[in-house]
């Protein structure tokens, strides 16, 4: 936490080594984060790509109150939402399953990664996007249910539901696959 | 418990990590952005000295341009430090200030002399920034030194040299102005270099009836104040800075500054006396050049550019016949003056045209110094071997440093450039 201050206030300040460590610290977080959430690897990496191009350059406009990590998430997390708003190209229903098919190359050059993750994102996607999206934050960005509740704009309830629901079906899903 | 039944524990563990082919794109363009930003508020015309970007490469260049003007005019011409504190918010807070001014006691020591100096700073963000030196004399007599004036408007410093009678415009290029500007001798870079490096508080003190809370840093990363002098020969031997800060204002009170260069110089220097948001006008920034006294001409740092380099090289060895020994900016300026024949004792004999072939000549063959320079504030890895390649080794590695995307520029004993990979640099390396 205390690094990540000095990191904004570094970076605000035009440093170059500032913006190169938040980079390497938060890389492979948000790459997982963007994989759990559209389990497609172009996608992901076009998206981890916009977030880091477009905080470098906010430099000159970055006014950051809260957790640098919970900025690059939130970034990310809208990032996801708009491709897949974009991908289906008809009005949004978030509760559409996604492909179990991820057309993510096994470990290539660009990703590294393991049989399982591979196998849980792509159980992931078989999830409702909403569902998906309270399990990616809270289990991989450490985020509070009622932290999510606000960013869907929905009850913690409904959030503890999505949740219960979504592990539910990622279990039977991967149930003898690990 | 089948593995599926810790399923949270399973998520957790998920992991992508980006591949090295696809961290090498993703920081190209990341830094790209950011370096896109970076030319963009820092075109020229755009000179406001309260630019809070801090570009610690600009400070050692700025430190070398100075240095070149200490060196042509013979007289050792001190700068002060900032100040600083708690430490993001005393930043906040001096970013706001739009004029102040402060006094600065400098005492420097070498193993031979003793100098000490009095120094008072003005600082407008509208009409730019004085600085005032006098020498204190062992009986406590006070002599004019030098004045600075860094002049927006004009895009140049001019510095009246009283011990010498005599004054000099520099103009900068560009962009660079704006970059000294920001590092000239202001609090800021203070407080900065002390977030930069670990530092400690002191608790809260008094000081002329103020409260004021201290931080303490003593680590040698520490590279502010003396305009980057302390560190211009490498990191220093000892570093001990304290800044006090008015608990109150959240502006800074007293600096107090202790550094021993590695070739044993201390340097100790205490600012004082602070006053925030006073009134000043153009006035108060127009150079007093007295009568009489001879004018040094104008002279132009080169832009710190691969070619300004290279064209420097190719004088200093046409003149010499072999490269210098090192880029250091005091060095290689006291061989070109000896080379070009530029004494400053006959300074006055020559014509005006004559003074300003001189300065240009000076000038263009300083330039490795400062490019090198700036490739070690940079961080660029770079590494000169003037000491033993000649223009006769046509293909051994005279200068090189690293690129943004990890290939390395090479400048050859023929001044060619090339770039290389890492592995290719390190066969051109072999001895």
């Amino acid at each position: 936490m205390i690094e990540d201050e000095l990191l904004k206030w570094k970076f605000k300040s035009g440093g170059k080594d500032a913006l190169q460590r938040i980079y390497e610290k938060y890389r492979d977080y948000l790459l997982t984060l963007a994989m759990a959430l559209v389990n497609d690897a172009g996608l992901a990496e076009d998206i981890v790509h916009d977030v880091f191009v477009t905080f470098a350059k906010s430099i000159g406009t970055f006014k950051l109150r809260g957790g640098l990590k919970s900025y690059l998430t939130t970034c990310t997390l809208n990032r996801c939402r708009d491709q897949i708003r974009a991908r289906k190209r008809q009005p949004l229903s978030l509760d559409e399953d996604m492909p179990m098919q991820s057309d993510f190359d096994p470990p290539d050059k660009r990703m590294i990664t393991d049989e399982q993750s591979r196998l849980v994102a792509g159980a992931m996607a078989q999830l409702p996007y909403e569902q998906r999206e309270v399990i990616a934050l809270h289990l991989n960005a450490a985020m509070k249910l009622r932290c999510i509740a606000g960013l869907q704009n929905v009850s913690v309830s409904t959030i503890k539901g999505r949740y219960r629901y979504g592990l539910q079906k990622l279990r039977s899903a991967l149930n003898g696959r690990l | 418990m089948k593995p599926s039944d810790d399923i949270e524990n399973i998520v957790k563990k998920m992991s992508f990590k980006v591949g090295p082919e696809l961290d090498k794109d993703l920081w190209a363009e990341t830094l790209k952005a950011r370096n896109a930003f970076h030319k963009t508020i820092l075109s020229p015309g755009q000179n406001n000295i309260g630019r809070t970007i801090m570009k610690s490469p600009i400070t050692k260049l700025a430190a070398a341009a100075v240095i070149c003007i200490m060196c042509l005019t013979g007289l050792f011409f001190w700068k002060s430090t900032g100040s600083g504190i708690a430490l993001a918010d005393v930043l906040a807070r001096i970013e706001q200030v739009t004029a102040y001014s402060y006094q600065v006691r400098s005492t420097i020591t070498t193993p031979q002399t003793k100098t000490d100096l009095k120094n008072t700073v003005l600082v407008s963000q509208e009409h730019g920034i004085k600085y005032a030196s006098r020498s204190v004399e062992p009986n406590n007599n006070e002599i004019d030194g030098a004045d600075a004036y860094l002049l927006p408007k004009q895009n140049s410093i001019i510095f009246v040299v009283h011990e010498k009678k005599m004054y000099v415009r520099v103009k900068f290029d560009d962009d660079k102005l704006a970059y000294y500007k920001e590092q000239y001798n202001d609090p800021r870079i203070i407080v900065k270099q002390i977030l930069n490096c670990d530092h400690s508080s002191l608790g809260q003190s008094v000081i002329d009836g103020t409260t004021v809370e201290g931080f303490q840093t003593t680590d040698s990363a520490y590279g502010g104040g003396f305009m980057g002098a302390a560190d211009f020969e490498g990191k220093p031997k000892k570093v001990d800075v304290k800044l006090w800060v008015d608990v109150n204002t959240f502006l800074p009170v007293r600096v107090e500054e202790d550094v021993v260069t590695k070739d044993g110089m201390r340097m100790h220097e205490i600012s004082y006396d602070f006053r925030w948001n006073v009134l000043m006008n153009a006035d108060d920034f127009k150079p007093i050049k007295p009568e009489g006294y001879l004018s040094f001409g104008e002279v132009t740092v080169p832009a710190f550019k691969e070619e300004n380099a290279v064209l420097g090289l190719r004088l200093f060895a046409g003149l010499a016949g072999e490269y210098p020994d090192n880029l250091d900016a005091v060095s290689l300026n006291k061989k070109t003056r000896k080379l070009i024949g530029f004494d400053i004792d006959t300074l006055e004999d020559l014509a005006d045209d004559e003074k300003a072939r001189l300065n240009s000549e000076l000038m263009s063959i300083m330039g490795p110094a400062f490019f090198y320079e700036k490739l070690v504030e940079d961080d660029m890895d770079p590494a000169y071997y003037g000491k033993t390649v000649t223009p006769k080794d046509a293909d051994k590695v005279l200068l090189r440093w690293k690129q943004e995307d990890g290939s390395y520029r090479v400048i050859f004993g023929d001044l060619r450039a090339e770039t290389v990979t890492a592995e290719e640099l390190a066969e051109l390396e072999k001895p």
